[in-house]
This record gives structure tokens, C-alpha cells and sequence, in this order.
């Protein structure tokens, strides 16, 4: 009797262990996404620049040169890698050849944070190459979890997910989009990269209030945002990533600073990509949101 | 939620890959698990596809592309409709794969097929330094050597196509291929 007792209190002390909390995130400013063109442009333009986002998946099968231009961006500039293809609601698992080389990247950065998509892109074997939605169900966020849970033994570096555009709605939804984010979020203990110019598409190509989606949010769980312009086509907006960042974006991002302890913005230019002096003053006009919203 | 809840997405998320990147003979019509989703948005969705691809391909074959300019874009769409690839050179496979079929169809203006030689070459070569780039080296010899690594996929693709390798140093230090059928298979103890 004395040694089932012994047993039971053994177990309640394992049992009540606490949980080793997270240090919290610093805050990073406001950055970019890397992009090769712009490498002989960015020390003349250090001061603007707080930090870089790279796309890790470019750092895979990286030739010497490219290994060194790593090198060169991490001794200079805090980094955070972004992945394309985690793949992390494709109902099939995780890649781990694609998981290992992500963590290598992570290793090889140690970053604040590390993020990747809320999206399939692989399922039966076929890579798609582009971001696909997911059902907002319970399916889905079981998905979710099971992959975040492959992901989170490899990689202990706080991990974000991003909300995309979406480009096709599933009928059988059972959460509203911030629900949906939100369940995500707080069930598997990672942060929200809250592309705000894909929350204004979808607002406005499925009529919905963005603003409304934002308030519904765990603020604290938006640690990070992407702004860039898009554009009109065929009568709905298309996260073309390749044109000025439109007022009503500029608003919402604004808006959501206002709400969220954010901890970094990236600007996220990814075709018809000008020179670097060109986008400094999105980045400024961005740097005095947060400085105002989220002071030093 | 139940097993047939994740079986059904599971499903679904295949019958979606398939649509999307072979839309010519995958119609989400025909298939049961996609029925209920609105078929235009489905079909612009596999036309960004083909839009991402036909811009990668444009920049890979710059030459053809400045040549042949609305006709290129024409030409790419037929190929992509019959023709998709998986992978992490999938941009390279595109851009090589359709100067080949290219070189088949078109034989006007007469110096196309030299310069759409000329670019499979350049194709191909990037295609291979991707698979043997020293970061791919660094941290998989280990796995390589002991033959627990399913590396098919970083075999070159002109030779993906027809064997699967894996790739192994060779008594004199060097990297060398062997068929799969050659090798055996890791055992528990090993």
C-alpha cells in the first residue's frame, strides 16, 4: 500500500512539474525580405535596416558563394529564415528531408524566430509550388498539430505561422478566419506572422472586416508582420508582392500596431523588384508607425 | 473529428494537387471530393500556377523568351497543361523539358534550335550544380555512406528519369553512383 502511494506521489510531482516558460521575444524593428539584387546596395543603406528575412529554402543547396553571402548577412544584420514548403497542413506529414534542411538553416542562423506558412503544398506526392489553402475544420487543425509537433521536437527556435491569401474557400468551414488563426496559435504554442496585406485581399475579395478579424486575434500571439502592395485583377485583388503598399494597407497595418505587441515588420517585395532606395521610404514611413505604436 | 475526417481531407488535399498542376486531365468535376468547391476559383487557382511557372521558365530560357515573345507564353501553356514536375529543381526540369519539346514542334526561325540548345544545355548544368552544391555534401555524406538516406531525389535529373542512385564515395575518395538494385538494403542491425 505504502509503495502505491509512494508511486502516486511520485507521478503527481511529475505531473506538476512546471513548464520551463520562454524567454521573450526582443523586438527587431522593422526590416526586409532579402533579396539577392539588392546585396551591393544594403550597407549604404545600414541604418534603415534593422533586420533581414531570409527565405531558407534559397540556403538549401547553397553554392560557396551563396553559403558566404549567409555568412556575410548573419555577422551583419539579425536574421529570421522564412520556409516556402513545411507544408505544414498537408495531411500526408512533414517532409523530413525538407524539415532537415530547414533546421540546418535554423542552426546555421540561430535566429530570434524562424516562420513558415499556414498551407499545403505537397499532398500524394505532387509539390504544387504555391501556397494552398487549407479547410478551416478540426481536420485540419489536427493536421496542423500532429506536423507542428514533428517540427517542434527538431526545432526549439520559436517558430511563426503566416496567414496566405486566400485563392479558394471551402464550404465545409467550421471557424470564422480569427478563430481559426487563433486555435492554431494557442493550441500548439506558436506566434502569428500576420501578413497584413493577405488579410486585406481576402477581406475584401470575401467581404469580411479585417479590423474585426484582428480584435478577435491573441494579440499576443502576433509577434510579426508582412506589408507589401497588391493589385487588382479581373475584378479581385492578387497578392502580386510587386507594387507600392496601398493606403488601405497602410491602415490596417497601422491598426493592427495599435492592437498587437508586434516585435518586427517585414516589407515583402517579391517581383518587379526596384532598387533598394526605392522602397527606404516604405520602410521609413513603416518605422514610424511602430516607433509610435511601440515604443522603444 | 474522426480517422474518415483526416482520411477525407487527405483526399482531398491530393484530388486539389492534382487539379491545380494537371488541370487538362484532372477535372475537380469528376472528382467527388472537390464538387463542392466553387470550380472558378479552383480554375484561377491553377492558372496562377501556370502563370508562377511560365515567369520562372521565362527567366531560365531568357533567349527563346526575347525571340519568340507572346508565342512563348502561348507555346509554355500547352506544355504546362500536359506536363507538371515535383521536386526542388522542378523550375530547372520545366525550363529543360520544354526547350526539348520546343525544339520537336518548332523548327522556324532556323537558329531556334540552336539557341534552345544552347539554353537546355545551360539548363541542364544548373539543374546538376543545384544536386551537387556542397551544402548538400556537407551535411548528408554521413547518411550517404551508410546508405540510410533515400536520396533519389538528388540524383541529377536526366538520370532520375531512368535509375534511381544512390551515391556512395568510390575506393579513390570520389563520389560515385550505384543503382538502387545494386544495393542492399539497410538492415535493423546495420
Amino acid at each position: 500500500m505504502e509503495a502505491v502511494v509512494a508511486v502516486a506521489v511520485a507521478v503527481a510531482v511529475v505531473e506538476t512539474k512546471p513548464v520551463p516558460a520562454r524567454e521573450p521575444l526582443r523586438s527587431l524593428g522593422v526590416g526586409l525580405g532579402y533579396r539577392p539584387v539588392h546585396r551591393d546596395e544594403i550597407f549604404a543603406h545600414r541604418s534603415s535596416i534593422d533586420f533581414f528575412e531570409i527565405v531558407a529554402d534559397h540556403y538549401f543547396s547553397a553554392s560557396p558563394p551563396k553559403l558566404a553571402e549567409l555568412d556575410l548577412l548573419k555577422s551583419n544584420f539579425p536574421l529570421i529564415p522564412h520556409g516556402l514548403a513545411l507544408s505544414i497542413g498537408s495531411a500526408d506529414g512533414i517532409d523530413q528531408r525538407y524539415l532537415r534542411d530547414f533546421q540546418c538553416v535554423v542552426d546555421a542562423v540561430r535566429p530570434a524566430w524562424c516562420s513558415d506558412h499556414i498551407a499545403f503544398t505537397r499532398a500524394g506526392g505532387i509539390d504544387i509550388g504555391h501556397l494552398t489553402p487549407l479547410p478551416k475544420t478540426s481536420a485540419s487543425l489536427r493536421v496542423i498539430r500532429d506536423n507542428l509537433r514533428r517540427v517542434q521536437d527538431c526545432i526549439t527556435t520559436p517558430l511563426l505561422l503566416e496567414n496566405i491569401t486566400e485563392s479558394i474557400r471551402y464550404p465545409e468551414d467550421e471557424y470564422t478566419d480569427a478563430e481559426f488563426l487563433g486555435r492554431i496559435c494557442d493550441e500548439n504554442d506558436v506566434g502569428l506572422l500576420l501578413d497584413v496585406t493577405n488579410l486585406y485581399i481576402n477581406s475584401v475579395n470575401y467581404r469580411f472586416d479585417a479590423l474585426e478579424v484582428v480584435r478577435r486575434l491573441p494579440k499576443d500571439r502576433i509577434v510579426q508582420l508582412h506589408f507589401v502592395g497588391g493589385r487588382m485583377e479581373e475584378g479581385r485583388w492578387v497578392d502580386s508582392h510587386d507594387t507600392t503598399t496601398q493606403d488601405e494597407i497602410w491602415q490596417l497595418l497601422e491598426a493592427v500596431l495599435s492592437l498587437a505587441p508586434v516585435k518586427g515588420v517585414i516589407l515583402e517585395r517579391d517581383e518587379k523588384i526596384p532598387p533598394l532606395k526605392d522602397l527606404i521610404p516604405e520602410l521609413e514611413r513603416a518605422r514610424d508607425l511602430y516607433r509610435h505604436a511601440i515604443p522603444a | 473529428m474522426s480517422t474518415e475526417d483526416l482520411e477525407r481531407l487527405r483526399k482531398q488535399q491530393i484530388a486539389l494537387a492534382r487539379a491545380l498542376t494537371q488541370p487538362s486531365t484532372s477535372s475537380p468535376i469528376q472528382e467527388p471530393s472537390l464538387s463542392h468547391l466553387d470550380l472558378e476559383e479552383v480554375a484561377r487557382s491553377a492558372e496562377t500556377l501556370i502563370r508562377k511557372r511560365l515567369s520562372q521558365t521565362r527567366s531560365a530560357l531568357r533567349g527563346t523568351s526575347m525571340l519568340l515573345r507572346d508565342e512563348f507564353a502561348k507555346e509554355f501553356r500547352e506544355f504546362a497543361s500536359t506536363h507538371f514536375f515535383s521536386g526542388p529543381d522542378a523550375i530547372w526540369r520545366d525550363a529543360i523539358e520544354f526547350s526539348r519539346w520546343l525544339a520537336r514542334r518548332r523548327k522556324e526561325p532556323a537558329w531556334l534550335s540552336d539557341l534552345l540548345r544552347w539554353e537546355h544545355e545551360r539548363c541542364c548544368w544548373e539543374s546538376q550544380r543545384l544536386y551537387f552544391s556542397l551544402f548538400r555534401l556537407r551535411y548528408r555524406v554521413a547518411e550517404w555512406i551508410d546508405g540510410r538516406s533515400d536520396n533519389s531525389r538528388d540524383a541529377p535529373p536526366v538520370l532520375s528519369n531512368q535509375w534511381i542512385f544512390i551515391w556512395r564515395f568510390g575506393h579513390r575518395g570520389g563520389i560515385r553512383a550505384i543503382p538502387r538494385r545494386n544495393v542492399a538494403k539497410p538492415t535493423a542491425q546495420a
